[in-house]
């Protein structure tokens, strides 16, 4: 770090340097202006992508607008109580509990066990890290495709391998059936991101020192009680965390979904995003579009308050 | 180009009658074209044209045109390229939304309706004039009427062909598969025959193929999906002798999937990757892909791969069979240059760039002139493509599919044309309903009225 | 068990045992965890006729680099795998830069509702993007930002920043404030103490964020999708869509372009583990 600083350092000619060490000084100094230079970028960038068109989109819920014509027209938040009322919106939201919730799940116990089997020292155990936590750097897109083309019915690999073992007697439509699609769908994302978890994970385990656990040996635990009384209260708050973003992160997941299913077979995977998709740009109705996604924007805000209440994720910080 | 003679001289045109058939049908447009800055005129700004066709090799030929045409008029064109699509719809209602409308888009008949009962299009009849003026007349049923006037250029076309190997067939002697009691029978006794095939790929999604499949299935036995009364539209699903006729349809759909693959969740790259994959023996297709794909993957049932029209049922054999779909040009409203935009489509779908983009698309879709079907024609002489791999029972089928009254748009419902039959069509009701009564286990009459009802929701059909 | 051991074999073998059979659990979990990559691979070096036929005897047997060749040489990869990199480099830098300094003044000074602002950042993660797509189009181009790939670093930075600021806030506090003052004490200034001593220190923050931003990037698709049109500008993750025309799937090419964006990544998270795990522990 300080040989990259150094080297920028070298660039620039050394009055400027000066005069700005100068400048910063001053500003560091003073709270007021170090905390508006600290946060100004963040904040700045996070008006114009997030607030912005959040404010607008919410404004757009309360109109009647096509997708398909620039023409705002007023209908008030009545709109959103019909869109709460409508079948097809309360079918999708249900979809997405399970979706979003089973996903998470799924990827705590995945990403949890993945972490605890990488964490101990080994021969190899750098490239065996690496390779775990490899999933998560492969752009969901991509994996939406290769997902796809592994589960296809007729010539993918997961059915000609199950077929040949002789799990299978007739390739199965994992994407197609309505038993099996959102199932998939979930493991298939789920394979990336629970090495999200995994990371976080890791990171926390391998600050644990040894000689909690040597510890622990000596009055006799064994692997569980070392796990449920060493491990488990360390990678506590890291679970909670990455819980909560991870929740976050997969009710609004769209690519993955719209990739493998399109939101098929009929409409087994039609989440709310995918909805949000279809009322949009099969339907041609933004406004309505754009109510669903600010419905869904109050649940998960109502949820993560409730989440930060009940769970305090960052709590650990101010304890460690 | 106009050597040949028009064949059947008694088909109606686009550019004159269409216009008065379907005058007062809307009331909504002219108000509001005024607040979109109608016509922008500086032809400075270049033209500015969404293609939906992302394959380099049209890439390469579109860009080509607009150099050459950039060149004879000094009208700069800026295409850009999107994948076909639901990418497509969101591309250009971002432009829209952003107030930076494009000049051209590409259309099938089948999706246009939607922007044009929002009136974004700009009436298209004097490039159309033109355009006839330069080759042959336009058959009526190519183009899009709304509120009095085309908005469509049509370019090709394609239609419903149910393409099948006829190898098979032949060779358990079945009858290639003309009416619902011949498909059956072929597709149960292939499926069960010990031959790695199943008989067809009856698809029942909620995707666009889905709702292609979907309406033509309906046809086949003339139930409908729209009826006009006066000056609204219904939804005719869910009422009288025609609700009877969707059921047969639904009934016969929970039977038909017995011999088909898991096709809840196909698509059109499905359809023809099972037949030219060889999972299946049948495939209905709008156009000519299962064939062109066959001859591309080097099958040995390319040159068997025949077609017949939608199957239809014996006792219900009235209406069209299938669907007539053109595809071409549409001009948006508020954009920057229209008048260079005109010109440029004229351009493209006239001359040899006509006949050149004809033939990159490989006989998938086919031509809108028919003159152009004739041995010896300018499109046909020389193209070793189709002459080598289509015979001329397949191209003369799929020219009388195309030009006679078999074949009609989905917007032909009704009289004058249904506008709503493009937002029916894409909101994958159609398709939804079939995989409610098969894979969703859903009664068919519960599922007719469901999708009678989210229509009536959701296209402006009553 | 404790007899076999005393009697057969050593402590030290028994050791060595259950240190393999480990190995062995540990590397047959990650070879299920690589499956997907291990068919991109194949995938990448098949014929598309014999991937589309479904047998795998004719897949292993068609051996070719013909999709390798097809996608470096007859594409416009290239110009997308450097339009990515580009991309990447510019949201890392960004990202680092705007999380450390977020990061260091939420730690270090005291205000009210600090908390809240740190959550409120959080916000931004639970609006579906695609919806926000259109607005976005409308504020870049009157920003002038469309069809630029400073324009794409900025939008595609908003995606790590809440993360990164919650990291870099979490790895300050762990970061003893007692050095600092030890620098004020002898004089030096509070810059001065950020930038010799806190911003070291908390290297292992800023690769961590660095590499969340890199994998944010790399896996953008909604963002290049809106603003990008112009194909010389794509970068991967939208130029992959174009190997799939016309409902027609290239799927070998698709495997190739795959197994290139795999690579990097894998040298990352395999040069980089170390300040990786290190960065996320935030613990004292």
């Amino acid at each position: 770090m300080s040989v990259v600083s150094d080297r920028v350092t070298a660039l620039v000619p050394t009055r400027w340097w000066q005069r700005s060490n100068e400048i910063l000084s001053g500003v560091f100094e003073d709270d007021r202006r170090l905390l508006a230079v600290c946060l100004t970028p963040a904040l700045a960038l996070y008006v114009l992508v997030a607030i912005l068109p959040m404010l607008w989109a919410f404004n757009l819920s309360l109109y009647e607008v096509s997708t398909l014509n620039p023409v705002w027209e007023w209908t008030g938040p009545g709109r959103l109580v019909d869109i709460l009322t409508s079948g097809a919106f309360q079918a999708a939201f249900g979809r997405s509990l399970i979706f979003g919730f089973g996903s998470v799940a799924f990827q705590i116990v995945v990403g949890v066990s993945l972490a605890l089997l990488v964490n101990r020292e080994f021969k190899g155990a750098v490239l065996a890290r690496a390779v775990a936590l490899l999933p998560y750097m492969v752009p969901a897109v991509a994996i939406g495709m290769v997902g796809q083309f592994m589960l296809n019915a007729q010539y993918g690999i997961i059915n000609l391998v199950l077929i040949r073992v002789g799990i299978l007697n007739n390739p199965v439509a994992f994407l197609g059936l309505p038993e099996t699609a959102m199932a998939t769908v979930m493991v298939v994302g789920s394979w990336k991101f629970a090495v999200f978890v995994t990371l976080l994970t890791l990171a926390r385990l391998q600050s644990i020192p040894e000689n909690f656990y040597e510890g622990a040996t000596m009055c006799g635990a064994n692997a569980y009680q070392k796990f449920r009384d060493v491990t488990l209260p360390r990678i506590k708050n890291v679970i909670l965390i990455a819980a909560l973003l991870r929740t976050l992160w997969m009710f609004n997941k769209f690519d993955i979904i719209y990739i493998m299913t399109r939101g098929g077979p009929g409409e087994e995977t039609t989440t709310i995003p995918l909805h949000a998709y279809e009322v949009a740009f099969n339907q041609y109705d933004l406004g309505q579009a754009a109510g669903i996604a600010a419905l869904m924007f109050v649940f998960l805000a109502l949820w993560s308050i409730v989440y930060f209440r009940v769970a305090r994720p960052e709590e650990e910080v101010r304890v460690a | 180009m106009g050597e040949s003679p028009n064949t059947d001289g008694s088909t109606p045109h686009l550019s004159r009658r269409a216009v008065v058939a379907a005058a007062g049908v809307g009331g909504l447009s002219t108000g509001l074209a005024g607040c979109l800055g109608l016509g922008g005129s500086g032809s400075s700004e270049p033209v500015k044209y969404i293609s939906n066709n992302n394959s380099p090799q049209f890439k390469e030929m579109l860009r080509g045109f607009a150099e050459d045409f950039e060149e004879e008029r000094d009208i700069e064109v800026d295409i850009e390229f999107t994948e076909i699509g639901g990418d497509y719809g969101q591309r250009v209602s971002q432009l829209i939304q952003g107030g930076n409308p494009p000049d051209i888009i590409n259309a099938e008949q089948f999706r246009i309706g939607a922007y044009a009962t929002q009136d974004i299009l700009r009436p298209v009849d004097d490039v159309i004039d033109a355009v006839e003026e330069e080759e042959e007349e336009v058959p009526e049923k190519f183009g899009f009427v709304y509120d009095g006037s085309n908005r469509l250029v049509p370019a090709v076309a394609s239609v419903t062909n149910n393409w099948y190997r006829s190898d098979i067939y032949d060779e358990m002697g079945l009858e290639p598969p003309t009416t619902w009691e011949r498909e059956r029978e072929a597709a149960q006794a292939i499926t069960e025959a010990d031959n790695d095939l199943y008989g067809l790929g009856y698809t029942t999604s909620a995707t666009v193929y889905g709702s292609y499949h979907a309406w033509t299935r309906l046809w086949g036995n003339d139930a409908k999906v729209a009826a006009r009364d006066g000056d609204t539209v219904n939804v005719a699903l869910d009422s009288g002798q025609n609700r009877d006729r969707v059921r047969e349809v639904l009934e016969r759909a929970q039977q038909m999937v017995e011999y088909s693959p898991t096709a809840t969740n196909w698509d059109w790259g499905e359809i023809y990757e099972s037949y030219a994959g060889g999972t299946t023996a049948t495939a209905i297709y709008s156009g000519g892909r299962p064939k062109t794909q066959s001859i591309g993957q080097d099958r040995p049932w390319a040159d068997a791969t025949k077609r017949v029209s939608n199957p239809y049922n014996s006792s219900n054999r009235n209406a069209s069979l299938g669907n007539s779909a053109a595809t071409g040009y549409a001009l948006v409203q508020g954009s920057a240059n229209p008048e260079g935009a005109k010109e440029f489509i004229q351009y493209m779908v006239t001359g040899e760039r006509l006949v050149e983009y004809a033939r990159a698309l490989r006989f998938h879709n086919i031509p809108i002139y028919e003159s152009w079907y004739e041995p010896g024609s300018a499109y046909r002489d020389g193209w070793d493509y189709l002459n080598d791999n289509f015979d001329e029972e397949t191209i003369q089928g799929e020219r009388q599919a195309l030009f006679s009254d078999e074949t009609q748009p989905f917007t032909a419902e009704t009289e004058p044309a249904n506008p709503y039959a493009s937002p029916a069509f894409t909101s994958f009701q159609l398709g939804q309903m079939f995989y409610d009564v098969t894979e969703g286990g859903m009664n068919i009459d519960d599922a007719i009225d469901e999708a009678a009802s989210v229509l009536r929701d959701n296209t402006g059909m009553e | 068990m404790t007899q076999i051991v005393g009697n057969y074999i050593t402590y030290g073998q028994a050791a060595r045992i259950k240190s393999i059979s480990y190995q062995i659990v540990v590397w047959a979990a990650l070879l299920a965890l690589m499956l997907p990559i291990i068919w991109v691979i194949i995938g990448t070096f098949s014929g598309l006729d014999a991937l589309l036929a479904g047998n795998l005897s004719r897949i292993l047997g068609s051996f070719t680099t013909q999709p390798l060749r097809d996608v470096f040489f007859a594409s416009n990869f290239m110009v997308y795998y450097r339009n990515s990199l580009v991309v990447a480099a510019g949201v890392v830098v960004f990202t680092v830069v705007a999380s450390t300094l977020a990061g260091y003044g939420l730690t270090r000074v005291q205000f009210r509702g600090k908390k809240w602002l740190a959550r409120f950042i959080l916000f931004g993660y639970m609006f579906p993007p695609l919806l926000l797509s259109i607005p976005m189009y409308q504020i870049w181009d009157q920003l002038g930002l469309l069809n630029s790939l400073l324009g794409l670093v900025f939008a595609e930075s908003s995606v790590p920043l809440p993360f990164g600021i919650w990291t870099m806030w979490l790895f300050f506090q762990t970061v003893p404030i007692d050095y600092e003052e030890s620098v004020w004490m002898a004089g030096g200034s509070r810059w001065h103490s950020f930038k010799d001593i806190a911003l070291p220190q908390a290297a292992p923050g800023m690769v961590a964020v660095g590499i969340f931003a890199f994998q944010s990037s790399w896996n953008n698709y909604t963002y290049p999708k809106v603003l990008i049109s112009q194909d010389s500008l794509r970068p991967l993750t939208t130029g992959l869509t174009q190997y799939a025309v016309q409902n027609f799937v290239f799927w070998n090419q698709v495997m190739a372009v795959v197994l290139t964006m795999v690579i990097p990544a894998f040298l990352m998270v395999y040069f980089l583990q170390k300040y990786l795990l290190e960065g996320y522990k935030a613990t004292a």
